[in-house]
């Protein structure tokens, strides 16, 4: 049994973020893998184990009063990042299990410390739909956001945009970006690149993908390229 | 004089744009460029002033029935179609209505105003009164932290000098309320029964965690929706209920009635007569494009359900006695960022027919992993539409179309509806 962690589904969980949890459960099940979803709210227990951890996103105000929360998960969380156990965190979740936020009023609040990364709230918000690289190829989705993210020295970005702007981090199994679409359902290969590495601790296998996935992966696809070609970038193969 | 010209030539605007089938708001801009103290002298001689009405969601079913309330109750309103709640929007509607010395002759003004034009809109037209639905979910693109709209809705709220009606189960305006205490207006609240409250979607809920910015002391409601059942509601004022007829299905218009009771009590003190508000509202029709049923050139009814933001689309959803026969989805730029539809439930769709609009595979996708047949993807309107009015006619003789506000307007207009939204 597969068992993902989703971290405040609810605190963090107005943007549809939620979806990323979906596709990886939706998937899992037409790979015929046992996953289970553990949401833990503000207050919760985290469970003893997981192999997978998510972090929707939210807007600041939803973000500042779970850092105190955070602080009281933060050893585990950490010790399942050392542990091979990967994260996926969404924009404030990804400043909540960053190092940590430098506030507009200048106060710093602590991270979980979980992701190589510090994060500075700007006045300035970057807003609108985005495409580009990553390691398993192009990707697309939409950002809207209020932050500098500083990763540490040494890490690598998650995507570079064609804009010619880098999002996110990736270490690992850790991944920290801005993206939206939800980012899994938009960009299949990374739920999959997920579920493996998830499967893998959890010593699970699967089977050969029920039909219903080339059809999902036919529309998120088609998805990606409209968004490219509002973007003015060219048409992905076929 | 100046006014005068303003009059005319926003008239003569008036004219010309309805006769091209165009937008509403120009006619306003028009008086305004004229006469920048447009709106500060058609309200100015008004005997009651004027009522702000705002929130993320329900403005416009807010204001059109608290103004059916008034009206029942012998009350002379002047109000703002829906959704012209911009400073162009209600000038054009002033056009519509006052003589050349651009001075209204009704006794009251009630007007619906956007969130983040309230703020400008309170300097001239200086509302004594402001009642305030709700803080939900809405457009993150445009207001990044509800943090913001709550402090535009404060900054107008604060003008108000006689009634300050909030939602007494939104954390939000519960904590702005409290902020204003001292401010000189008489503080009211309305409130859902904790029953209903708990049914619905924690997303549109004033308590939503992901929103609640603040907690503040819970206040008092005079007003109470005690049941909400199809289109009748039970409304409580002071204690006293009353069966309400809504314009359309749903907790939200149930809530939104409660709300326009509240506002209207305040503002007509004892003289309040709670059975004609009730008649007021019973005689409603369903506000434009909000639950609304249109017909097609062929007699068929079409249901539109619009889906501004979450809230709005689940409230929706869950208003629907039952998962619709066929069903047409629209969505386009005019939502920008589609990615909250993944946190919203659908189990009541059980298929698709056509999803059609430029986030159209966006759609798909979402409803792939839901497990939701869809029959068709048309990215153009045109032959989506055509495609889905072939269809057979549905056993309920009903089809229902989920849309974002942008389609629904390009679908009217391809139905022969000429009028626009706001167009009064």
């Amino acid at each position: 049994m597969i068992t993902l962690v989703h971290l405040y589904p609810r605190e963090l969980g107005i943007n549809g973020d939620v979806g990323n949890v979906t596709a990886l459960r939706v998937r899992a099940g037409w790979r015929g893998m046992p996953l289970e979803v553990i949401d833990v709210g503000a207050g919760d227990a985290l469970p003893s184990t997981a192999h997978l951890v998510h972090i929707g996103s939210g807007p600041a105000s939803a973000r500042q009063p779970l850092h105190a929360d955070i602080a009281r998960h933060a050893k585990k969380l950490r010790s399942w990042a050392d542990a091979g156990v990967p994260f996926l965190a969404i924009a404030a979740g990804w400043q909540l299990l960053g190092r940590e936020v430098t506030e507009l009023d200048g106060s710093v609040s602590a991270g979980a410390g979980v992701l190589p990364s510090t994060a500075r709230v700007s006045p300035e918000r970057v807003v609108g739909e985005v495409a580009g690289e990553t390691e398993l190829g192009e990707v697309a989705g939409f950002v809207n956001f209020g932050a500098d993210d500083a990763r540490d020295a040494g890490v690598a970005p998650f995507a570079r945009l064609a804009s010619g702007a880098e999002d996110g981090l990736i270490a690992g199994g850790l991944i920290g970006t801005n993206l939206h679409g939800p980012l899994l359902p938009m960009n299949p290969v990374w739920a999959d690149r997920l579920l493996d590495l998830a499967a893998e601790l959890a010593g699970v296998t699967g089977h050969e993908p029920d039909a219903r996935r080339a059809e999902v992966d036919d529309y998120a696809r088609r998805s990606r390229d409209a968004i490219r070609a509002r973007l003015g970038l060219p048409a992905l193969p076929r | 004089m100046r006014t005068a010209l303003a009059v005319l030539a926003g008239r003569l605007a008036r004219v010309l744009t309805r006769l091209r089938g165009g937008g509403s708001a120009f006619p306003g801009r028009v008086a305004l460029l004229i006469a920048p103290r447009f709106l500060q002298r058609a309200v100015e001689n008004l005997p009651l002033g004027v009522v702000f009405v705002s929130g993320s969601n329900g403005k416009s079913t807010t204001t059109q029935m608290l103004v059916s309330a008034l009206r029942e109750n012998g009350v002379d309103v002047f109000t703002n179609p829906s959704g012209a709640n911009l400073p162009q929007g209600i000038a054009s509607a002033i056009l519509a209505t006052a003589p050349l010395d651009g001075r209204l002759r009704n006794t009251i003004a009630v007007l619906e105003v956007d969130e983040a034009f309230g703020p400008q809109l309170a300097k001239r037209l200086v509302p004594h009164s402001v009642l305030l639905i709700n803080v939900q979910v809405d457009q993150l693109n445009r207001f990044h932290e509800p943090d913001r709209v709550v402090g535009m809705l404060e900054s107008f709220a604060a003008v108000a000098t006689r009634h300050l009606v909030v939602n007494a189960d939104d954390h939000n305006l519960v904590a702005l309320a409290s902020r204003l205490a001292d401010r000189g207006a008489e503080l009211s609240a309305f409130a859902t029964d904790p029953k209903l409250l708990a049914e619905s979607a924690w997303l549109a809920r004033g308590d939503n965690p992901a929103l609640a910015t603040s907690q503040a002391a819970p206040i008092a409601a005079s007003t109470r929706l005690v049941s909400a059942h199809d289109e009748v509601a039970v409304i409580e004022v002071d204690g006293v209920g009353v069966d309400v007829m809504l314009p359309a299905r749903g907790l939200h218009n149930a809530v939104d009635a409660t709300a326009a009771f509240a506002m209207a009590r305040a503002l007509l003190g004892d003289g309040f007569d709670l059975a004609a508000a009730a008649r007021g509202v019973g005689s409603m029709a369903a506000v434009y494009g909000r639950g609304e049923v249109i017909r097609t050139p062929a007699g068929e009814e079409l249901e539109l359900l619009m889906m501004k933001n979450p809230p709005s689309m689940q409230v929706n959803l869950d208003a629907l006695p039952e998962p619709p026969e066929q069903v047409l989805v629209a969505v386009d730029e005019g939502t920008p960022d589609p990615s909250w539809v993944y946190g919203t439930d659908l189990s009541k769709i059980r298929r698709v027919d056509v999803v059609t609009g430029t986030k159209c595979w966006q759609f798909a996708t979402r409803f792939a992993y839901e497990g939701v047949r869809v029959d068709a993807v048309v990215p153009e309107l045109g032959p989506a539409l055509d495609r889905f009015l072939a269809l057979p006619p549905p056993a309920t003789g009903r089809k229902t179309m989920v849309v974002n506000y942008e389609q629904m307007m390009l679908i009217r207009k391809r139905l022969g509806y000429r009028e626009l939204e706001g167009a009064s």
